[in-house]
């Protein structure tokens, strides 16, 4: 408990110096916040003055960052003014669609990667495993904008079955079925699943792979076949669950990412989730929502790696032990 | 294969005649004429806000232009003097003053805003108050300071009145604002116009009210039907958004959407291919050009190669516009003359710019004393003829014309580095005039005068928009004396006379104008469309009943 109430303090410490760091780096970086507005020969500098006052981007970077401050005790993330709503809104919209389209993307890619890597253990050096290790490791090695845009345009150009962009069909009649609107919102997700899930299982799966096959050569895993347990008793309880925390961890990585986003993918696929809405802050340069974003990118950081350290410890104790040890050697 | 060339030479006659509204388009039948069908138009796009006074992105342009009225419209002709060029929109019709020093407009008796309230004439007052209030921030408010102010006659007739007679008074009050529910906004503070529920949820008096936003993903009106104007041939019209450009143009491709707005060059042969789809070319009152900074980005002082303005003509000589405007559009733009584009109607198609011609560069530089070295380059007094072309990396035609500028300076003996930034970096760079030499494009009004702005002594000013600081008097003389004449044709000559100085200064050059490239389905007849707003005309664009589909029948019951 102590330890864990030291890791949310730890948390809370990073959030903190990201934050900053982002607010005083966004505002270094060359650009404006009204920059495509301010692309209009018509406004004055007065007008643009002006506008720096209404949103509270005038004055020094400290002079902003108290006010931010003091906006955010008061629960006020500030003004988005590339949507054109308070920053809280703007991401209390994007979160449900990312969730969703990351949390199906992480299930499939997790139990399809751990399904693949364990299948490929179990024939270590045969030719299924060789044959899924070299497509693995393509796809791993493929960039995510490039394999988007190739899933975008084979979907619109040769099948034609799913819809290419967009979360749903936004001009469904209200008479629609609530079967019409299930089946709607499932078809959309089809393509961008459909590239998180090559893109993410990959690594997963040679995760798994390697940790299985590190634990099948371990001397518990002799001792329990030389004394006759069952091949898959073996290969369930005494090796996969112990080469399950190199998976977790990476589970507990990616677990950010739920809320986070895809940036890419959802970008390719007008998929209006957190990944879309920070990378379109970051181009317009709105402040506000930057920081935003990055405020709940990081604290999904602090929690995945907090329940991933916590449940690695739950499936092998050792590593409990591990940390026992070294805090004693410590002291 | 079709290729692009011989799909722009095939199509693009066709599609620019449908444009123009010359008759492509088939006579629509009495079935055709019966209202409904759904226009879904896929962009990248997305406004910031609705509420007119503070928009200045195309994207919010776009939609307020189906939700608002001007008291009158601006024909195709883009004719701005006087108020012969003009359509009756929210006012039937108007009176002027024998002094010319007010308009009486007499509105709509059957106007409604989209809440059922009648348009009055104190929504006309109100709205000219709350446009320059200088709480609001109106960008627009610059081009109503010659309007002293606006009085209420009768609940049908406002009175404008100006402190001077000018050529485009008329246009100035018309265009330049939306009429506003002053019962729905009176309350409000005018300087959070941007946070009020009036920007997400406009209630305008045009021919298509707002059904509902939601953002990142749709936009959706539909048409107005409670008016006893004439209402729009369409049912409904919505914009899809799609970040990325490649999707909001997929959409169309796989007929999820009806219309793209800005189709790219290498997907021209794409749409000619698809029997669903057209190609309407239109003209745009874009240009782009590459700007020389006058001055030292250092020191302010004259720059030490664009301050001698026969280095600029000799840059200018060297440079081969139709290759590299070929390169850019393919044959999806034309070459520019000037800071002008040719659907304006003070472009002067006379205009000869300077020739391309190597030699002549290259003698020039040479009197200038800038002398080739043995690595080839040129130098004056030890300094190199070296310079940097900002460009933003972003758009594939201006890093285009970038790298083929870079290759033909080299041939005249100048070092050029391609500076590529995003737009943001691009944009803070080209204001702070930190550059030595910029790929830019510039947006036109329907009227003459953003040349003012961009290319004038007053917009040189530190926080201007003259970015090159270029000053010539005889330019601005030449341009005022333009944009105060009352009768077309002298107001054409003032500026025919400013092209040729500004052209023989050279203070950039000029490289192309893109043509407005749509993407429509082939079952929407499109007309009314103008060189400054596309959708101008949407509200008459038409679905034949027999070609109708599914999204079409379903307006007015959308989810």
């Amino acid at each position: 408990m102590r330890a864990l109430i030291q890791r949310l303090w730890q948390g809370v410490l990073v959030v903190a110096i990201v934050a900053t760091a982002t607010f005083v780096l966004v505002r270094l970086a060359p650009g404006d916040p009204f920059a495509v507005a301010l692309d209009n020969s018509r406004l004055t500098p007065e007008l643009r003055a002006q506008w720096r006052v209404a949103y509270g981007l005038d004055g020094t970077i400290g002079t902003q960052y108290l006010r931010w401050i003091a906006a955010l005790l008061r629960g006020d993330l500030g003004w988005s003014v590339s949507t054109g709503q308070p920053v809280v809104q703007a991401i209390a919209q994007a979160v449900p669609y990312t969730l969703v389209l990351m949390g199906a993307a992480l299930l499939c890619s997790f139990v399809i990667g751990m399904g693949l890597g364990a299948w490929q253990a179990a024939r270590h050096n045969r030719l299924p495993d060789r044959v899924i290790g070299v497509v693995t490791l393509f796809s791993a090695a493929l960039p995510d904008f490039w394999l988007a845009l190739v899933v975008l345009l084979m979907g619109a150009s040769w099948f034609r079955i799913f819809p290419v962009g967009g979360a749903s069909d936004q001009l469904l009649p209200l008479s629609a079925s609530a079967l019409t609107i299930v089946a709607d919102r499932l078809a959309h997700l089809v393509l961008p699943v459909f590239t998180l899930v090559l893109l993410i299982a990959a690594p997963v799966a040679r995760q798994q792979r390697a940790a299985l096959l590190d634990r099948l050569h371990a001397d518990w895993v002799r001792t329990a076949t030389a004394k006759g347990v069952a091949p898959w008793h073996v290969f369930r309880r005494h090796a996969w669950r112990t080469a399950l925390g190199p998976v977790v961890t990476l589970g507990g990585l990616a677990l950010p990412a739920l809320v986070g986003g895809a940036v890419f993918v959802e970008h390719v696929f007008a998929w209006p989730g957190m990944g879309e809405l920070a990378a379109r802050a970051i181009a317009a340069r709105d402040y506000h929502l930057v920081v935003g974003c990055v405020i709940v990118g990081a604290v999904m950081v602090v929690i995945g790696s907090t329940l991933a350290d916590l449940l690695v410890t739950r499936l092998d104790p050792r590593a409990a032990t591990a940390d026992d040890n070294r805090r004693m050697a410590g002291s | 294969m079709l290729s692009l060339r011989a799909a722009a030479t095939h199509l693009l006659p066709l599609v620019i005649l449908a444009a123009c509204g010359t008759g492509t388009d088939t006579k629509p039948s009495a079935a055709a004429d019966s209202p409904g069908g759904t226009v879904v138009i896929s962009t990248p796009a997305e406004p910031d806000n609705l509420m007119p006074p503070i928009t200045t992105a195309e994207a919010g342009l776009q939609v307020e232009d189906l939700v608002y009225q001007h008291l009158a419209d601006v024909g195709p002709a883009l004719n701005t003097v006087g108020d012969a060029g003009f359509t009756s929109s929210l006012a039937t019709r108007w009176d002027w003053a024998a002094d010319s020093l007010s308009i009486t407009f007499h509105l709509d008796s059957a106007a409604h805003w989209h809440d059922g309230a009648p348009v009055r004439a104190s929504d006309v007052a109100f709205t000219f108050a709350l446009y320059t209030d200088p709480k609001t921030a109106s960008a627009a408010a610059t081009q109503l300071t010659n309007v002293d102010s606006v009085s209420v006659h009768d609940s049908l007739t406002a009175v404008v009145w100006y402190k001077r007679r000018t050529p485009s008074q008329f246009f100035d009050v018309v265009m330049q604002i939306y009429i506003l529910p002053s019962h729905l906004l009176a309350t409000t503070d005018r300087s959070t116009l941007a946070s009020s529920r009036l920007a997400t949820q406009p209630v305008g008096s045009g021919p298509f009210r707002v059904v509902r936003w939601v953002p990142a993903q749709v936009l959706e009106l539909a048409a107005d039907t409670t008016g006893g104007r004439r209402r729009a041939q369409l049912d409904r019209v919505a914009f899809t958004y799609a970040p990325d450009p490649v999707t909001a143009f997929t959409r169309v491709a796989a007929g999820e959407a009806d219309l793209f707005e800005a189709v790219r060059p290498d997907k021209v042969a794409e749409v000619a291919k698809n029997p669903q789809l057209r190609l309407i070319v239109a003209p745009s009152l874009l240009y782009s050009y590459l700007g020389f900074n006058l001055l030292d980005p250092g020191t302010g002082k004259p720059h030490p190669i664009f301050g001698d303005r026969n280095v600029r003509r000799a840059l200018t000589m060297a440079t081969d516009r139709r290759r590299i405007v070929a390169n850019m559009y393919d044959s999806l733009a034309v070459q520019a003359r000037g800071p002008f584009t040719s659907a304006q109607s003070v472009a002067d198609s006379a205009l000869k710019p300077l020739p391309y011609n190597v030699d002549s560069a290259n003698a020039l530089l040479t009197s200038a004393g800038w002398v080739r070295g043995p690595d080839s380059i040129r130098r004056r007094n030890g300094k190199v003829l070296g310079f940097g072309i900002l460009v933003t990396s972003t758009s594939v035609p201006r890093m285009r014309a970038a790298v083929l500028l870079q290759e033909q300076f080299r041939l005249i003996g100048a070092d050029v580095k391609i500076e590529a930034t995003d737009f943001g970096a691009w944009l803070s760079r080209s204001k702070a005039r930190t550059y030595d030499a910029v790929v830019g494009q510039w947006g036109q009004d329907a009227g003459p005068a953003n040349v003012r702005d961009t290319w004038m002594s007053a917009g040189a000013a530190k926080g201007g928009n003259n970015y090159s600081s270029y000053r010539s008097k005889a330019f601005d003389a030449q341009v005022d004396s333009g944009l105060a004449a009352f009768e077309p044709s002298v107001m054409r000559a003032h500026f025919a006379a400013a092209w040729r100085i500004i052209a023989d200064d050279a203070p950039a050059i000029w490289l192309a104008e893109p043509r407005r490239v749509m993407a429509v389905q082939s079952r929407i007849k499109v007309t009314g469309i103008r060189p400054d707003a596309w959708w101008a005309g949407i509200a008459r664009w038409q679905i034949p009943a027999d070609q109708r589909i599914a999204r079409d029948a379903a307006a007015g019951a959308a989810r």
